[in-house]
């Protein structure tokens, strides 16, 4: 699918940009055609004006021997022949002129005689006969001899020859006169030496005194002033002029005088180059020549387009194919990556519902609540485990502020707590678990576990509630806190009598006793006592372990604390012959921080054990030591030492180094985790040194301030 | 009231070796005369006509209770003040608290020492008459 997607995007991209490309390549290729077809036109005009001028230079030859004539009151056939001779050397084109006299019948004997006198011998006025013969001229009323000719050599024949005797001539030469314009022939052949060439014959009225208008002017008319023109001479001599610049024009002049007539007259080929039949034909009319109408087509050559054409469509042409090509491989890669990009997403999208299907079915399945509401407190889920939990179905849930899940206090101060956390930032619950209450649909209060997470999607913020129902978790605790308090009052019971009557008989209320008897009670007494402590220390373990032993923080005099410590162990230091001191009395302002009866149990504790390790007529030393911010209080003994072993684990619960010593050593185990945990929550240390046969050094270091934890704890 | 000495207790206790040991060591040890019930009940109704100085009650009692005993022993006309100890093995500071609230003046915890009971329960009998 997406191959098939990038091929057709490259084929399409290729058919595009070759058409493009080919249309680019036109239209820089028509404008070209343009400008070349303008600079053909700029030549050829070029050519066609100075055909123009070379003709009418050519045709000026006329006027200037008529101005001849006017100029003077009689020309000569000599003065003639000299103007004529000159003229003819300036102008290649003209190849003959001739004086063409009106000449009425009266004055015909007086011409045919100056013309023998001028040395013309046997000369007279002739015409053509009806085999085409020259014969002389029948009488008319006026002649158009040709009466003097320049050069004169191959016009024997020709001079005076009456040209009034050609009608069509003669028509004309009357039309001439009528006009008082040049006049010029249909195209004829001039016989010459190189062979036939192609001329034209023009003449001029000459009048006694200028060309005056029509008016009036018949009886002035004196004779023609004729030129023989050679067509392709004055072509060639005009082209000469221009064709240095660019001879690569075919030329063809034709005669289009007579309508529906077109007669070639001249065609130049351009010097070793064929003619390209192309669109670029260009006709010029060249009219008014004598009456004449010419017509000049133009073509180009190949060496002319060549020399006038560039590259640029062909370069348009595969600058767009290149850039086609460009475009195809960079829409290609596009394309490439799109379909790649395309089968990511989708993957992604599998995965993403694979991820939500597994999501939905923690959600849904797992046992505890998930509830989610807004900022607002408006419930926006509630799983299936919510909705057990509480005896809503979700939709009675969802769009209600979450409060309706609450019993009192808490029911009526979380509109406020959230607005709180959402103006201060600060809120007890968000990222920590705590207990709390629930409140079913039937109204009945259980407790729960409420950890709340918070999540902000594009600015909005919702809050993520995980409930676990701790009620059996509650009723456990509950229970076993009842077990144990109960097991403790049972064992108490029957302890009460046994110490109860131990005591008495011990104290002589009964009755006199033997040593022997006295020495076994005492044993006796000892082991209750010691039981009586084990029951207490449990107790106090449970109490730790489920969080419930209290604490409140007051200010203890330290003096008084720790005679109070002395005193209560002094009976127990006697029993052993340990004696107890305090080495360096604190000042009487100085007092310490925290709950004054388990300071006590833990102090007690202490010497108690320094007691216990110490050996006969031993001393346990108390100290009193400032640490900065905390103050120590030390409990040294000389005996035993603590074993390297049972060092790190001296404060773990149950722990005893060792049963078997032979002096007496007991104790329930509890007695060092439990002071640990005591002062540890008032925000103190409890450490010891010892060297092992030497004694030991026990300290706990308690802040100088109330910890902040006990305040928190105190009921 | 205040210069009267400590004479006689009114003590409640359903164990009866606890009621020999204690009554043992009031009546032989510290001299006391005693009237000594069985549960609660007993103690309310003895009160009157025995007309003690002190009471002291155990708090777990069958019939009656401690506390609901010393609630009752209260509403006895002359009996608003009467100085009462309760001698239990229940001795949570939580449990301790409740019975000073009570208008308990001592709690003496489970189990004692026979021989300083009398020299205890006088020294809480001055200290209620201070």
């Amino acid at each position: 699918m997406g191959k098939r997607k990038v091929h057709l995007v490259m084929i399409l991209t290729v058919v595009m940009g070759v058409m493009i490309s080919w249309f680019l390549y036109d239209s820089v290729y028509q404008q070209e055609l343009g400008r070349i077809r303008a600079e053909f036109t700029r030549d050829v005009d070029e050519r066609s004006n100075a055909i123009r001028s070379e003709i009418a230079l050519a045709f000026g030859t006329l006027h200037g021997l008529r101005g001849l004539f006017n100029a003077s009151t009689h020309v000569d056939r000599h003065e003639f022949r000299a103007y004529s001779e000159w003229i003819l050397k300036q102008q290649l084109g003209v190849q003959a002129l001739e004086w063409v006299p009106k000449v009425p019948l009266s004055r015909r004997d007086h011409h045919e005689r100056q013309a023998i006198n001028d040395g013309l011998i046997g000369f007279e006025f002739t015409e053509r006969g009806q085999q085409g013969k020259v014969v002389r001229a029948g009488e008319r009323a006026h002649y158009y001899p040709i009466y003097y000719v320049e050069p004169p050599a191959g016009s024997q024949t020709a001079i005076g020859f009456d040209l009034a005797s050609n009608p069509a001539l003669r028509a004309s030469m009357e039309d001439a006169h009528a006009s008082g314009e040049l006049f010029g022939t249909a195209p004829i052949d001039l016989v010459q030496e190189s062979g036939t060439k192609i001329g034209m014959l023009a003449f001029l009225p000459v009048y006694d005194y200028g060309p005056y208008k029509q008016a009036g002017r018949t009886g002035n008319l004196s004779g023609y002033v004729f030129g023989v023109f050679r067509i392709g001479d004055i072509v060639s001599m005009a082209l000469k002029r221009v064709s240095a610049i660019s001879p690569q024009i075919q030329l063809e002049i034709f005669d289009v005088t007579m309508p529906g007539s077109k007669r070639l007259i001249h065609h130049q080929k351009p010097a070793n180059s064929e003619i390209v039949d192309s669109k670029l034909v260009y006709h010029t009319p060249l009219s008014n020549l004598g009456g004449r109408s010419w017509l000049m087509v133009a073509r180009p050559s190949e060496a002319y387009l060549a020399q006038h054409q560039s590259h640029m469509p062909v370069m348009a042409f595969v600058a767009g194919l290149l850039i086609t090509l460009l475009v195809g491989l960079y829409l290609g890669s596009v394309a490439t990556r799109s379909v790649a990009i395309e089968a990511l997403i989708q993957k992604r999208t599998e995965e993403l519902s694979e991820q939500e299907i597994k999501n939905r079915t923690i959600v849904e399945t797992t046992v505890n609540g998930l509830i989610t509401i807004n900022g607002r407190g408006v419930v926006e889920s509630f799983n299936p485990a919510a909705e057990k939990m509480f005896g809503y179905e979700a939709h009675q849930v969802i769009g209600h502020n979450i409060s309706m899940l609450m019993p009192e206090p808490y029911h009526s101060a979380h509109d406020g707590y959230l607005k709180h956390y959402g103006e201060t930032g600060h809120g007890a619950i968000i990222g920590v678990g705590r207990e709390v209450q629930g409140r079913r649909q039937d109204g009945s209060i259980f407790p729960i576990y409420l950890s709340v997470g918070e999540q902000e999607v594009k600015g909005k913020k919702t809050f993520v509630g995980f409930i676990v129902d701790i009620t059996q978790q509650k009723e456990a605790e509950r229970l076993k806190s009842e077990f144990v308090s109960t097991v403790s009052h049972e064992l108490r019971t029957p302890l009460t009598s046994i110490k109860g009557m131990l005591g008495l008989v011990l104290g002589g209320v009964v009755g006199e006793l033997t040593p022997k008897a006295t020495e076994m009670l005492n044993k006796a007494m000892e082991n209750t006592n010691r039981l009586t402590l084990l029951i207490n220390d449990i107790l106090d373990m449970e109490k730790i372990q489920s969080g419930r032993m209290a604490f409140d923080c007051t200010s203890i005099p330290l003096g008084t604390f720790l005679q109070q410590a002395l005193s209560s162990n002094q009976g127990y230091g006697e029993k052993f012959k340990v004696s107890l001191r305090l080495e360096n009395p604190p000042s009487d302002g100085k007092v310490i921080y925290g709950d004054a009866n388990r300071l006590h149990q833990v102090l007690s504790n202490l010497i108690s054990n320094a007691i216990k390790f110490s050996s006969e007529q031993g001393e346990v030393l108390l100290t009193i030591e400032e640490l900065g911010e905390m103050t120590r209080i030390s409990v040294t003994d000389h005996g035993l030492g603590i074993p390297e072993a049972f060092r790190g684990r001296i404060f773990h619960k149950f722990a005893q180094a060792d049963g078997s010593n032979t002096r007496n050593i007991s104790g329930t185990g509890l007695g060092l985790a439990i002071s640990k945990t005591i002062i540890e929550q008032h925000g103190g240390r409890i450490g010891f040194d010892s060297v092992e046969g030497e004694g030991s050094v026990f300290h706990i270091d308690l802040p100088n301030s109330c910890p902040v934890t006990l305040e928190q704890k105190e009921i | 009231m205040a210069d009267t000495p400590l004479q006689r207790i009114l003590y409640a206790e359903d164990e009866t070796d606890i009621q020999e040991v204690a009554s043992m060591a009031l009546e032989a040890v510290g001299g006391y005369e005693m009237k000594i019930c069985n549960n609660g009940q007993e103690a309310v109704e003895a009160a009157v006509a025995f007309n003690p100085d002190l009471i002291i009650l155990d708090v777990m009692m069958p019939i009656m209770d401690g506390p609901t005993a010393l609630e009752e022993i209260r509403k006895l006309e002359g009996f608003a003040n009467i100085p009462a100890i309760f001698m239990t093995a229940k001795v949570q500071p939580q449990e301790v608290a409740e019975y000073i609230a009570m208008g308990a003046v001592e709690v003496i915890p489970k189990p004692f020492d026979p021989m300083n009971l009398p020299v205890t329960v006088q020294a809480i009998w001055e200290r209620a008459n201070r």
